[in-house]
């Protein structure tokens, strides 16, 4: 049995003019020390599943069907007071815009500590201190350091503490939000090393979100490929990476300049992101798509097995 | 270093030169009936690069130069030698030089004009801007150095016409500053800009005003950059509004005149179809918060281009972006330079977007300019070690390629206090003792490849 098993979750904001419709019947599984992407633009609804996970949605946004199935239990159906035991020791998350997700009248440490002594009743203040220490060694920070305020460090200093945070509670599976953007090309480099070397060393499951393709395809086995509040594409990210079947999967690939290669005009996805308060009928990216047929515009494709581990939802297939 | 040079003038200005003899000229060919052009470049005793066309015919000429802001100027020299330069008068002979005139070092001939090195729109020089920190008290009477942010140290370049050059480097890098330095919205401390033959390093504001016309710059966030209270017409107007429209009266002469309401409007439906806003008549009283980010990035890009200029910093104006759109807006601009022949300092902490796009690619750090070169030969054969580190640290996207170095370490240091010698010995993998001594000057080890490291000195 998987660790994590999302089966049909739809989530939906209520907003003054309808619902907008943000994650739509979406499915997948996440095994114990696997590590799965979530790509998409903005507006597809990659946030909105990562906080659906955790069911911190803000207001208005509500779980509308679907099963959340964590270690065998539904997230969907458990009492508040029981879902705050699985955040933090059972699912963790990075924020996006290390800058800010820190509060800057709190030494670091503290910080820390606090998630530490808030999900773990009965440690000793000497037991925390060493814990913190721990952690910030864990991450590659001077455990000195913990007595710094948030200010002292830089960008990606402050996304290592906030890593380190997130491990405060010794989790099972880390959920990363955009962990790299806004961070330089090294610094991130040096931010994506470091979660794969934590992946591989504390067995976590890990769930990164991004937009950018390149980011998943280094540290993920797995992605989920995402347009407009549905999977596309699903599967083993070698085989999406060398043989994307779905026309947005392509035009995403073919639109990153790649550092490697001759050079080429960039080619883009014309058009824009539907409005997810009005999709278009049937396949959602049928008024971008090059290949589309008559049937795109009736029929909603399914996410069907193309070949074993990689599927599809296009009816080019 | 890279030769500077700017052209100036045309030839018909030439023709209209009041006629003074100038002495020891090269001698004329008696069967040449075509007034006959030569082509000259001369350095001053001062280091600037004066360049131009003599006309034999009316033997005198109309140089410019870097630094010299001639509207006139006469050389008495021979080809190949030390000769004098005299500004603003009329040279009859030898002895009408005043004593102290500029000398310049060498007359170069250039017979044939398709030989004439295409003149940079740009050329900036040793360009600085170092942002003085506040003091206490205490500091002030007891420390003796002053201390600065140096932003921006020492960099010079050259851009030509239609060149698309991309400045890269992580952030705190200066290549925000550069761009803003160089477009005169920020004053630099030290150095020498040169556009369009006239050095602006100086100029006060109302000075440049009407250079303005030729530079304009695309901000990154275009959530920010467009005003929320202005329709987008507005928006794209409003340089037209400012500047008008340059004319030629009968006498040749330009003036400016104001636009009226038709001719704008006609131009900013034709520039926002350019940027593919179409039909433009839907756009026109819009407000920016009823578009997408890139759509109010086109109509940046519309507002850039509307003046058509000959120069443009666009600073990261796709990071924003989502990756769909990117490619789009960059081909829009890239496509628009191509047509307008527009120069663009394209701003990016994106290298392999830079290698797709620009010419050249210069790599910054702490405001030195580590390697300048042709985009693809950079990027494919790095030769900085930063620059390396820079190619290295961009993620690719395909799952079985494995990294073939490891990600250098540390974070780019603060520029108050950059590290000695070169400024990056503290995180360069072959840092060695004289990296901490000595700083690397930026030399050119292979042909238009620029390097600023010791390995290859």
């Amino acid at each position: 049995m998987a660790l994590l098993e999302v089966q049909g979750l739809t989530t939906h904001y209520r907003i003054l003019r309808g619902w907008v419709r943000a994650v739509e019947n979406i499915s997948f599984t996440v095994e114990q020390g696997e590590a799965l992407g979530i790509a998409g633009e903005s507006g597809s609804g990659k946030s909105t599943v990562a906080l659906s996970l955790l069911r911190i949605l803000p207001q208005g946004g509500y779980i509308r069907k679907g099963k959340i199935t964590f270690q065998g239990i539904d997230l969907t159906s458990l009492p508040e007071n029981e879902m705050r035991k699985i955040r933090w020791k059972g699912i963790s998350i990075v924020f996006q815009g290390a800058m800010n997700a820190m509060n800057p009248v709190y030494k670091v440490g503290d910080q820390i500590a606090e998630a530490i002594k808030l999900h773990e009743k009965g440690v000793t203040e000497a037991d925390v201190k060493e814990r913190v220490a721990k952690l910030l060694e864990t991450v590659g920070i001077e455990p000195s350091r913990a007595n710094n305020y948030p200010h002292e460090f830089s960008g990606g200093m402050r996304q290592r503490a906030l890593i380190a945070m997130a491990l405060a509670a010794n989790p099972v599976m880390l959920i990363g939000d955009e962990p790299g953007t806004a961070l330089d090309v090294i610094v991130q480099a040096q931010t994506l090393k470091l979660l794969r070397d934590l992946k591989d060393r504390l067995g976590l499951a890990m769930i990164l979100i991004s937009h950018d393709l390149s980011i998943i395809a280094e540290t993920c086995e797995k992605v989920a490929i995402m347009y407009a509040g549905k999977i596309v594409e699903y599967g083993d990210a070698v085989s999406i990476f060398k043989n994307p079947l779905h026309p947005y999967t392509q035009g995403l690939i073919k639109a990153f300049p790649s550092i490697k290669g001759a050079r080429v005009r960039l080619s883009s996805i014309p058009g824009q992101p539907p409005d997810l308060l009005h999709p278009p009928p049937a396949c959602r990216f049928n008024p971008r798509c090059p290949y589309v047929m008559d049937i795109c515009k009736k029929e909603e494709p399914l996410l069907e097995d193309h070949e074993k581990g990689h599927s599809v939802a296009c009816h080019l297939y | 270093m890279e030769p500077l040079s700017v052209r100036t003038g045309n030839s018909s200005d030439l023709d209209n030169m009041p006629k003074g003899p100038v002495a020891d000229l090269p001698p004329k060919k008696a069967e040449s009936k075509k007034d006959k052009k030569r082509y000259v470049r001369f350095r001053t005793e001062d280091g600037a690069i004066v360049e131009g066309t003599v006309s034999e015919k009316n033997a005198s000429s109309r140089l410019s130069g870097i630094g010299l802001k001639f509207n006139k100027c006469y050389f008495v020299g021979e080809i190949g030698k030390v000769g004098r330069l005299w500004v603003n008068r009329a040279v009859r002979n030898d002895d009408d030089i005043p004593a102290g005139l500029q000398r310049f070092e060498k007359i170069e001939e250039v017979e044939d004009d398709s030989k004439i090195p295409p003149s940079p729109v740009m050329s900036v020089e040793n360009l600085r801007k170092w942002y003085p920190l506040k003091r206490g008290f205490f500091e002030t009477v007891f420390s003796k150095d002053e201390m600065n942010v140096k932003a921006v140290d020492d960099v010079s370049f050259n851009l030509s016409k239609g060149e698309i050059f991309a400045l890269a480097g992580e952030s705190g890098s200066g290549k925000t500053t550069l761009g803003k330095v160089v477009l005169r919205l920020v004053t630099p401390s030290g150095g020498r800009i040169f556009f369009l033959g006239q050095d602006i390093t100086k100029l006060s504001d109302k000075e440049m005003k009407p250079l303005r016309r030729e530079m304009q710059i695309v901000f990154q966030d275009p959530f920010e950059s467009l005003d929320p209270r202005m329709t987008i017409k507005e928006i794209v107007a409003e340089p037209l509004r400012v500047q008008g429209t340059v004319e030629m009266d009968e006498s040749g002469r330009s003036r400016t005149r104001k636009m009226g309401e038709r001719e704008v409007e006609e131009r900013v439906k034709k520039m926002l179809s350019e940027v593919e806003l179409v039909p433009p008549e839907e756009f026109l009283y819009r407000f920016p918060h009823e578009m997408s980010g890139g759509q109010r990035q086109r109509v940046a890009v519309a507002r850039a281009f509307v003046m058509n200029p000959s120069f443009i910093v666009a600073d990261e104006p796709v990071s924003m972006l989502d990756v769909s759109i990117r490619a789009e807006i960059v081909n829009l601009m890239v496509d628009l330079v191509k047509k307008s022949q527009a120069s663009i300092i394209f701003i990016s902490h994106d290298i392999a977007l830079a290698k797709h796009i620009a010419d050249r690619i210069a790599v910054l750090y702490l405001g030195k300019m580590m390697e300048l070169g042709a985009a693809e030969t950079l990027v494919d054969q790095p030769l900085h070690p930063y620059t390396q580190a820079l190619v290295s640290a961009v993620p690719v996207p395909d799952p079985e390629s494995k990294r073939t170095k490891d990600v250098i370490s540390g974070e780019i240091p603060s520029p108050v206090d950059p590290p000695s010698g070169c400024r990056f010995h503290t995180r360069c993998p072959y840092a060695h003792e004289r990296c901490v001594m000595e700083e690397p000057a930026l030399v050119e080890v292979e042909k238009s490849h620029y390097v600023a490291c010791h390995l290859y000195s």
